[in-house]
């Protein structure tokens, strides 16, 4: 544990040093302060528009973060050599692949809290209503999601063969399981066979992260709170992925040949 | 100076002075676009995600409960191949251009202070598709195909209310947005002004937006009705609707004059001068004019779906015009 931890407080360090974050967070700051300061026929009210650009920005500024970081840790560790004295600690593997894991979860994490502070402060002050349970339940389903979408990304690190393919590669699926996730399995039974079958398995095999990116909605439209058992069997579900694709990504990275060369 | 640099020099000399020569030969657009910084960043493109704020904004008034792309893609297939088999969606009704502006006075019923626009039950608010309504309701009701789809559900918006109580203001960005990314949407300026005027009591807002739709759009004669309807509802002044309508007569037979010379093979907008007619019909009642309001009537009949309601409030005008105003009812 104390392994895992040692290499996961080494992402955390490294998202310190590098400015993507606080980049991403003045951006975001910045164009909600711009959007804010807009009125619409003389209505100092209105809030939807500000919520919903808002949270448009939180969520790309954490994917972006949570893509970029997982996408080069193992690539950078191979391509500054510095892999090879990690794997002679001795760490293990499975070690290396959690623990960046871990670490690129944790910073996932600590963005979150940061932006969706944010998000509540500028929110709360311009319709001075505090639903923190709702904001809590979103920000949790968020993290949750973004583990999903590293462990994707570290297995993608070590099965592509460049960061930026695999940074490519993986923003495209998330877009596809966002946008058309929830409707695949629709389009599919208007469809005629083979394509239907194929559809459908594709539906099934799929992590549905987009249930994450839907509850968006109910925050913007003040719907009551997800009830507490279906946040539970979903976090379950999710973190049931990230261990298939962290298995996935380990067995990768065992029959990689790391060579000095 | 070293020859690169008067190459260089030479370079930027030609270029500005080519831009300087080239921009005053480019036709001017009169300068109501020009200044839009969405057609200078998106040209034709902006048109698109005006249509897409548009529905925003529907979603919007639906409280976040709304139509994907694919129920909507969905629902056109079925309605199409219940056409195919010779009956359509709604046997008991067919919506056509009546259904979609109740602020606009119905042929068969004349809007008055007391309706307040309040017609929603009846034709669907301004500017909203009701078959959106039928496909949430559907969705909501309908058994979901997978556990997937069920576990979603609980992500996503379904109960299906519409705005109300001042918060239809939540809309007005979208239609805003809509409006400056496609001027020429008329849709977008007469649905902000029925929520602005009607809902908000914002009637001085809505005039501007109107004002601002017809300087996009001189000809339409569907802001000039809304644009009347505001100044005789809400801003109490009647002689400036009954101009703004009178002018509106004028650019429906303009732009019906157009359509005849290109000829075209839409249908011609009689409901809108049907609509326009009746309103200038209401005005004279109420000035005393009752043969100048006779004659509006007559016309409005040819326009009209529903000659026999116009028909029923001419025989009601002569039969006050006979027997003269109640002694019994109030004015």
């Amino acid at each position: 544990m104390n392994t895992l931890l040692a290499l996961a407080g080494i992402v955390i360090k490294e998202m310190y040093r590098r400015k993507d974050f606080y980049v991403l967070f003045v951006m975001t700051a910045l164009l909600t302060v711009l959007a804010g300061s807009a009125t619409f026929f003389n209505d100092d009210k209105i809030t939807g528009y500000l919520k919903e650009i808002c949270l448009l920005l939180i969520w790309v500024a954490t994917l972006v973060i949570a893509i970029t970081t997982a996408a080069r840790q193992i690539p950078s560790e191979r391509e500054s050599r510095t892999i090879f004295p990690l794997l002679a600690k001795p760490v293990t593997r499975l070690q290396v692949v959690i623990g960046k894991f871990l670490g690129c979860w944790l910073v996932s994490g600590l963005t979150v809290v940061v932006f969706y502070t944010f998000f509540v402060v500028v929110v709360g002050t311009r319709e001075h209503e505090w639903p923190l349970l709702q904001y809590l339940q979103a920000a949790w389903l968020h993290w949750m999601m973004l583990g999903v979408v590293i462990a994707m990304t570290i297995l993608g690190s070590i099965v592509l063969s460049a960061p930026s393919v695999n940074i490519t590669i993986t923003a495209i699926a998330v877009a596809g399981i966002f946008l058309l996730g929830q409707h695949l399995h629709k389009v599919a039974v208007r469809m005629t066979e083979p394509s239907q079958t194929i559809l459908t398995v594709i539906y099934f095999l799929m992590p549905h992260i987009e249930w994450a990116f839907d509850q968006r909605n109910l925050l913007l439209f003040k719907q009551s709170l997800i009830a507490w058992p279906v946040v539970i069997g979903v976090t379950a579900y999710w973190m049931a992925y990230m261990g298939m694709l962290l298995v996935a990504a380990w067995l990768a990275f065992r029959r990689k040949t790391l060579t000095l060369g | 100076m070293k020859r690169p640099g008067l190459i260089l020099l030479f370079f930027v000399v030609l270029t500005f002075s080519l831009a300087a020569w080239i921009q005053p030969q480019l036709p001017s657009k009169g300068g109501r676009d020009s200044d839009n910084v969405f057609k200078v960043l998106f040209g034709e493109g902006r048109r698109l995600f005006a249509s897409h704020f548009t529905a925003k904004a529907d979603e919007y008034f639906h409280g976040g409960a709304y139509p994907s792309f694919f129920e909507l893609a969905a629902r056109e297939e079925d309605k199409a191949k219940a056409e195919e088999a010779g009956h359509t969606e709604d046997a008991g009704h067919q919506h056509t251009a009546d259904c979609k502006h109740e602020t606009a006075p119905e042929p068969e019923h004349q809007h008055t202070a007391d309706c307040k626009h309040g017609h929603e039950d009846e034709h669907g608010h301004e500017g909203h598709d009701e078959s959106n309504c039928k496909t949430i309701e559907k969705k909501a009701t309908d058994a979901p195909l997978d556990w997937i789809e069920a576990v979603g559900r609980n992500f996503t918006v379904t109960g299906h209310s519409h705005l109300e109580g001042g918060k239809e203001r939540e809309m007005l960005p979208w239609l805003k947005l809509s409006a400056d990314l496609d001027p020429q949407r008329v849709e977008t300026y007469l649905v902000a002004s029925y929520y602005l005027s009607g809902h908000l009591k914002k009637p001085k807002d809505a005039e501007d937006f109107l004002r601002q739709g017809l300087q996009a759009n001189p000809q339409s004669y569907e802001i000039l009705f809304e644009l009347g309807n505001l100044y005789d509802k809400h801003l109490n002044q009647t002689d400036r609707a009954r101009n703004i309508w009178l002018l509106g007569l004028r650019r429906w037979d303009e732009v019906e004059r157009e359509r005849k010379n290109a000829e075209q093979e839409t249908e011609p907008d009689n409901v809108m001068r049907a609509r326009l007619l009746i309103n200038l019909a209401e005005f004279e009642t109420k000035q005393g004019n009752k043969a100048k309001a006779l004659e509006y009537l007559e016309e409005a009949k040819k326009y009209s779906p529903n000659p026999a309601g116009i028909e029923e409030r001419i025989r009601k005008i002569h039969t006050e015009s006979l027997l003269g105003p109640s002694p019994f009812l109030s004015p």
